[in-house]
């Protein structure tokens, strides 16, 4: 038997009153993270991945927002039933997290020394001096020149790579068991992005913190992850190791994820955004969530919501389908005939309508 | 920095100097003048009057004595004749901080000398006046958005609509009627009062600060309501940090970055203000002094003090936007 797991998420449900009605953010999520282990979250915006980990670190604005049900198993205690005091405890020291805009997530009038000491004397009971060398030597590791220097400027003198690089040396401050990192490279350029990465990977190897990074980009969790977990419509829909899912993606939005990512080696000739838009969430439905946009949709998908089901060792989907990539190359043929088809059609007919008058 | 005093100092030269020709123009447009009485007086005693005042010279430019000039002591005299008027004898002298002498006292007393004597209480008046807009303001919104939709939120709510919005002359004069019908306390006759500081400031600096206070709490308010959903405020709590640090060291300077931007109003508010509630209140200040001065027509008390509201006013919108690179480093940097 294997050792427990860091993080266990069971059947979290997490609602927002609003003035439309209850939105239903996240349905039923459940999902685990090991000591040391790197879990991707991925989906499209609004797919529930920020009310996750915010649900995770108790952030979540309430009001409008509550979880409405589920456990949050951390190293065996559950989060949901912890006061504030408790939880204060947790943030910023032993759960931390970075945000998606670097450009607006740090106090723009307070110096960044001041804002990287305050978790370490908060936390580890440094006193301002040990935090100041701790928080130098914390810059230097996220690759920031000068750090004795820069921990004296304003977030506003650096770029958004650079404060990004300060939110990652902020949030492994105090050796944090797990680093929530939200989309953190979404903001920035695309050569930013990468140097973030790589020294997301750098620091994942130095420090062995586990980690859950959110993307909505599947090409980005591709080198970075062990695990992904695929979102839609605030549901978890497809859960394997990073090589299964993307070797044998078996849910069809997953496939249609995949096949949106531009390829290197060229097989794909066509780039294939997901049409449609997710639905709302704000309706009850006994339904599949992505019935209105799957090319495999079948009448059964409009009647009956599909839950997670193994479809491989450690593979797991929501489809009722036994659906694969195979099926999708296929269909997406059948598809580009039937629109050739259809405009040849449509051209005959025009040709045969100017030679008649 | 000191760049920056400099320039604001100096751009204020214009502006005075517009002030003041708006000033004497919109005088030389009223009926009337200092020396109307409800009896006749001698004409020669008007002239008289008139020429120790120098109003026997043309209102703006004396063409005639530069006519005289021109031909007889060359241009540069001649140019010097031309502004021999009044608003130039009078730009002229009030460079070198010579305001004249004021027609009340037909003379004998300087509009300088009246303004020394009456605007420290004015001043008292105003300091009492701001702090109490700030200490009761300030922590009434801070208090209204962090306990948003509570008492506490909507006590402040009220407080700050009936500040906003009824006029200081009405609740003045409530306050004088309650003050002697309720609590039998006389209307302050001897003028030696108000020569230090003394509890007698306090009704009239209140009123006075009420529209201030109102507006600060409603700006307070809504600047910690929008500070408190930024994304640092999240992160801040991302650490762990409690409630009291979050709002003492993250949100509080944030929000008082939109407060200070009103102060430069607010102080120009309060002088105006303070004409009417120091004619309200009979406080000694100069802006009581302001308002007789339009009754009598004394010009140069007139003028004087307008330009000397000016000057305070200027100066105290530069404070303002010192204090502003103080809090926001942002700006300190540009
Ligand atoms: N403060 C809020 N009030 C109401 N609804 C919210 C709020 N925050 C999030 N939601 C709802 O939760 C859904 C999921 O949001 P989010 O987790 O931010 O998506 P993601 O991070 O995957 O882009 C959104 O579609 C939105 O409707
Ligand atoms: S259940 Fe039906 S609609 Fe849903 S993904 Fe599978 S095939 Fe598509
Ligand atoms: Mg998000």
């Amino acid at each position: 038997m294997a050792e427990a797991p860091l993080l266990e998420v069971k059947n979290l449900q997490v609602q927002f009153k609003t003035a439309d009605g209850v939105v239903n953010a996240v349905n039923n999520v459940s999902f685990s993270v090991n000591r040391g282990e790197t879990l991707g979250i991925v989906g499209e915006s609004g797919s529930g991945k920020s009310v996750t980990s915010l649900s995770i670190m108790r952030l979540i604005p309430s009001p409008p927002g509550k979880i409405a049900g589920g456990q949050i198993l951390f190293d065996g205690d559950n989060l949901v039933d912890f006061s504030e005091s408790e939880m204060r405890k947790i943030r910023g020291n032993r759960i931390s997290m970075i945000f998606q805009d670097p450009m607006t997530s740090l106090n723009p009038v307070l110096r960044i020394g001041r804002q990287m000491t305050e978790s370490l004397q908060l936390h580890m009971g440094m006193t301002p001096k040990q935090a100041r060398n701790r928080a130098i030597d914390l810059l230097s590791m996220v690759g920031i020149p000068a750090p004795d220097k820069r921990l004296d400027d304003f977030p506003h003198q650096f770029s958004g790579g650079m404060r990004q690089r300060v939110m990652i040396a902020m949030g492994l401050a105090c050796n944090p068991e797990l680093l929530i990192a939200d989309e953190p490279t979404t903001a920035l350029d695309v050569t930013i992005q990468a140097q973030i990465l790589e020294l997301l990977n750098r620091l994942k190897n130095e420090t062995g913190t586990a980690i859950i990074f959110i993307t909505h980009d599947l090409g980005v969790v591709a080198g970075m992850t062990d695990r992904v977990i695929v979102m839609y419509a605030g549901r978890v829909v497809e859960q394997a190791s990073t090589n299964e899912l993307f070797r044998n993606p078996r849910m069809p939005y997953t496939i249609g994820l995949l096949d949106s990512i531009p390829r290197l080696d060229g097989i794909q000739t066509r780039l294939t955004p997901i049409p449609g838009l997710p639905p709302d969430l704000l309706e009850k439905t006994n339904r599949c969530p992505f019935a209105p946009r799957c090319d495999f949709v079948q009448e059964q998908c409009w009647i009956e919501t599909p839950s997670l089901r193994q479809v491989a060792p450690d593979h797991t989907a929501a489809c009722l389908f036994d659906i694969d990539r195979d099926q999708r190359q296929v269909m997406a043929e059948k598809k580009i005939a039937e629109e050739e088809a259809a405009l040849d059609a449509a051209l005959e007919d025009v040709l045969a309508h100017e030679q008649a008058s | 920095m000191i760049g920056f005093i400099i320039r604001r100092v100096l751009a204020m030269i214009p502006v005075l100097f517009l002030v003041a020709l708006i000033t004497f123009f919109l005088m030389k447009q009223a009926k009337g003048g200092p020396f109307d009485q409800e009896k006749e007086v001698a004409p020669s005693t008007i002239a008289l009057l008139n020429r120790k005042f120098g109003l026997d010279k043309p209102a703006w430019l004396n063409t005639a004595e530069f006519n005289n000039r021109m031909s007889a002591d060359g241009p540069f005299a001649a140019v010097r004749g031309l502004f021999d008027s009044q608003f130039g004898n009078y730009m002229l002298n009030a460079v070198q901080g010579d305001l004249g002498p004021t027609y009340a006292s037909k003379g004998t007393e300087t509009v300088q000398d009246k303004i020394k004597q009456t605007f420290p209480i004015s001043l008292r008046l105003g300091l009492i006046s701001l702090t109490f807009a700030l200490v009761v303001g300030f922590p009434l919104g801070i208090l209204g958005a962090l306990r948003q939709n509570t008492i506490f939120d909507y006590f402040s709510l009220i407080i700050s609509t009936i500040g906003f919005s009824v006029p200081t002359f009405v609740t003045g004069l409530v306050l004088l009627l309650v003050m002697s019908k309720v609590f039998g306390v006389a209307p302050i006759k001897d003028p030696s009062v108000w020569e230090g500081f003394s509890m007698s400031y306090f009704p009239p600096a209140i009123i006075l600060g009420l529209g201030t206070m109102a507006y600060i709490t409603r700006l307070t308010r809504s600047s910690v309501l929008e500070v408190k959903r930024q994304d640092y405020i999240r992160t801040a709590k991302a650490k762990g940090l409690g409630d009291r640090v979050v709002i003492l060291r993250h949100i509080l300077r944030n929000s008082l970055i939109p407060v200070i931007t009103i102060l430069g109003p607010a102080v120009a508010g309060l002088v105006t203000g303070s004409f009417i509630i120091e004619s309200v209140f009979r406080v000694p200040g100069i802006g009581s002094e302001f308002i007789g001065a339009i009754g009598s027509r004394d010009y140069s008390m007139i003028m004087g003090s307008t330009l000397f509201f000016s000057l305070l006013v200027a100066l105290g919108n530069i404070m303002v936007d010192l204090s502003y690179g103080l809090i926001d480093p942002r700006i300190r940097n540009s």
